[in-house]
């Protein structure tokens, strides 16, 4: 097992990590702005995403995905 | 030091890792050969104005384009293959992660994060953390590697985080909850430890603490998938992300918690306080301060070793002279209460953690990457003020032994202090030992140090027992 992991460069558990919480964000942001075009049918009001909103959006390739369909 | 040298530039030993540039040191200047990727990424900075940002908030060393035509092509042809350089503030001395305290790893950490998060404005980032590439300029982190600049597709992942950890949020946390030391942790490993020797040291329940959680716990069990999985993870690292807001989160997350296991930390003496370890009262203790200052403007050093320095009263002294000092003890909480110090009141001086009785190997590649203390050692002076005691009875060294450690320290002067058998510590050191050190007296020390020092001035420090000489190398 140890010499198995002589193979793997050593930074690749904290790269997987910070593909899982970068995942999480966007996932997480993208039920965010949901929720908020939801109670927009309700007040009327459109509610623009704000630039760091929009940029978090960006990160994520899954709820991306998710919204063109 | 340095190899591979050619006409009149000699390569830096430690700077061969990266292929995109090295470092060089020409007639006293530090020079930087970067390849073209890395002087288009460096034009690029300057001209978005990021590059003077950097420097304004001192993030990195003092850096400047080579751009006079004749030293440019002159450069050129002593090192073939590259056509742009860099010019560098030169530092000194360098030290290196295993001799500093804890404070002095935390900021060294801290200042690798505000570099980064600064860079990703800017769209690049590190693409190593190494602690190597920080160094402290009068107590003051800057960052020294610029060609570990890069443009990288994505910038929602850090792909240097598990490095960084390696070299500062393992050794942090080790060092709060489980007594590591530095020396131990870096010199067994000139890279850090690896992720799963880590995780071994915390228990099965401290292992899903927050402390350990984050980043000890969950990246040695995706380690361990990872190297199950089959797969070419490359794919990934290269699908281009433009938005860094995750990294950001991340970094500030870990900003503020290495920030805190470095300011809850409670050195010693700062409740029992130092002065207790210490044999003089106030009065002799000025006098002894006069005779230091006096004997220092005599010699006028530029550079001082202040061996043994405590929390760094007479190093702070040796700067009033105009000197640049390296402050060096063998004891960690002595050297961050001196480092603590050292941010309320900014001096030219430089804390080291050194041991003397094994004072820092050399290490890395073919022993050359890291040079030992000695090797990096450059001073005219020496200040020994009571040390003697401790190298003779502790450190089990004779009196010529310690004659000839000094004389191989100082290029020039060394301000000693002579305890004798009689006085309080040295009969506090005895206290449970046989006392093998009944011949030593003012006269036989002197005898000794003689043979390889001049005596220029001798003065009994009023109000205690003690003598205090300034010794000048004799020339062969």
């Amino acid at each position: 097992m140890h010499l198995l992991l002589g193979y793997i460069d050593p930074g690749s558990g904290m790269i997987v990590l910070q593909l899982i919480v970068a995942g999480i964000i966007g996932v997480l942001v993208f039920f965010r702005n949901l929720w908020w075009k939801f109670l927009g049918i309700f007040t009327g009001r459109k509610t623009e995403p704000t630039p760091v909103d929009a940029d978090v959006k960006a990160a994520s390739p899954k709820p991306e995905e998710l919204a063109k369909k | 030091m340095a190899h591979e040298s050619t006409a009149s530039s000699e390569r830096i030993a430690g700077s061969f890792r990266d292929p995109s540039g090295y470092v060089f040191k020409r007639n006293g200047t530090i020079f930087r050969a970067i390849d073209s990727d890395c002087q288009r990424l460096m034009v690029e900075l300057r001209n978005g104005g990021w590059l003077r940002q950097l420097l304004e908030k001192k993030l990195i060393v003092g850096t400047q384009f080579v751009e006079d035509a004749n030293l440019r092509s002159e450069l050129a042809r002593e090192h073939p293959g590259y056509e742009n350089f860099l010019r560098h503030e030169l530092i000194a001395p360098i030290s290196y992660p295993y001799e500093w305290s804890v404070s002095m790893l935390a900021d060294a950490a801290i200042h690798t994060l505000d570099l980064q998060l600064k860079l990703l404005e800017a769209g690049v980032s590190l693409k190593d953390a190494t602690a190597y590439n920080i160094q402290f300029v009068n107590g003051r982190p800057t960052f020294i590697d610029i060609s570990s600049f890069e443009r990288p597709a994505r910038l929602d992942v850090w792909f240097a985080l598990g490095q960084f950890a390696q070299m500062f949020t393992f050794p942090l946390l080790l060092f709060r909850h489980h007594g590591w030391d530095f020396r131990s942790y870096f010199l067994g490993n000139i890279n850090g430890r690896d992720v799963e020797q880590v995780a071994r040291s915390f228990g099965p329940l401290e292992r899903w603490l927050p402390r350990a959680l984050f980043d000890v716990t969950l990246p040695a069990i995706f380690q361990r998938k990872a190297n199950a999985q089959t797969g070419d993870g490359r794919a990934t690292l290269e699908k281009p992300n433009k938005n860094s807001s995750a990294q950001v989160m991340n970094l500030q997350r870990l900003r503020g918690k290495l920030r805190k296991l470095a300011t809850t930390y409670k050195p010693r003496g700062v409740w029992s306080d130092y002065t207790s370890t210490c044999s003089y009262d106030s009065e002799a203790e000025k006098a002894k301060k006069l005779l230091v200052k006096e004997f220092l403007e005599l010699a006028k050093p530029s550079r001082v070793l202040d061996m043994g320095c405590n929390t760094g009263d007479y190093s702070f002294l040796a700067t009033e002279t105009g000197a640049s000092v390296i402050a060096a003890d063998g004891d960690q909480s002595a050297i961050e209460i001196l480092y603590r110090r050292l941010q309320a009141r900014p001096a030219a001086i430089s804390p080291m953690v050194i041991d003397l009785s094994t004072p820092s190997p050399a290490i890395g590649h073919r022993n050359l990457e890291r040079p030992s203390f000695f090797e990096r050692l450059d001073v005219d002076c020496v200040l020994a003020l009571a040390l003697i005691h401790h190298l003779h009875v502790s450190g089990n060294l004779s009196i010529p032994a310690i004659r000839d450690l000094f004389f191989d320290m100082t290029r020039d002067y060394l301000v000693l202090e002579f305890v004798p058998t009689d006085d309080v510590m040295f009969k506090k050191l005895l206290q449970f030992r046989a006392n093998l050190f009944g011949s030593l007296t003012l006269d036989s020390c002197r005898k000794v140090l003689a043979e390889k020092f001049d005596v220029v001035r001798e003065a009994p420090i009023p109000g205690s027992p003690r003598t205090l000489w300034l010794l000048r190398k004799k020339r062969k």
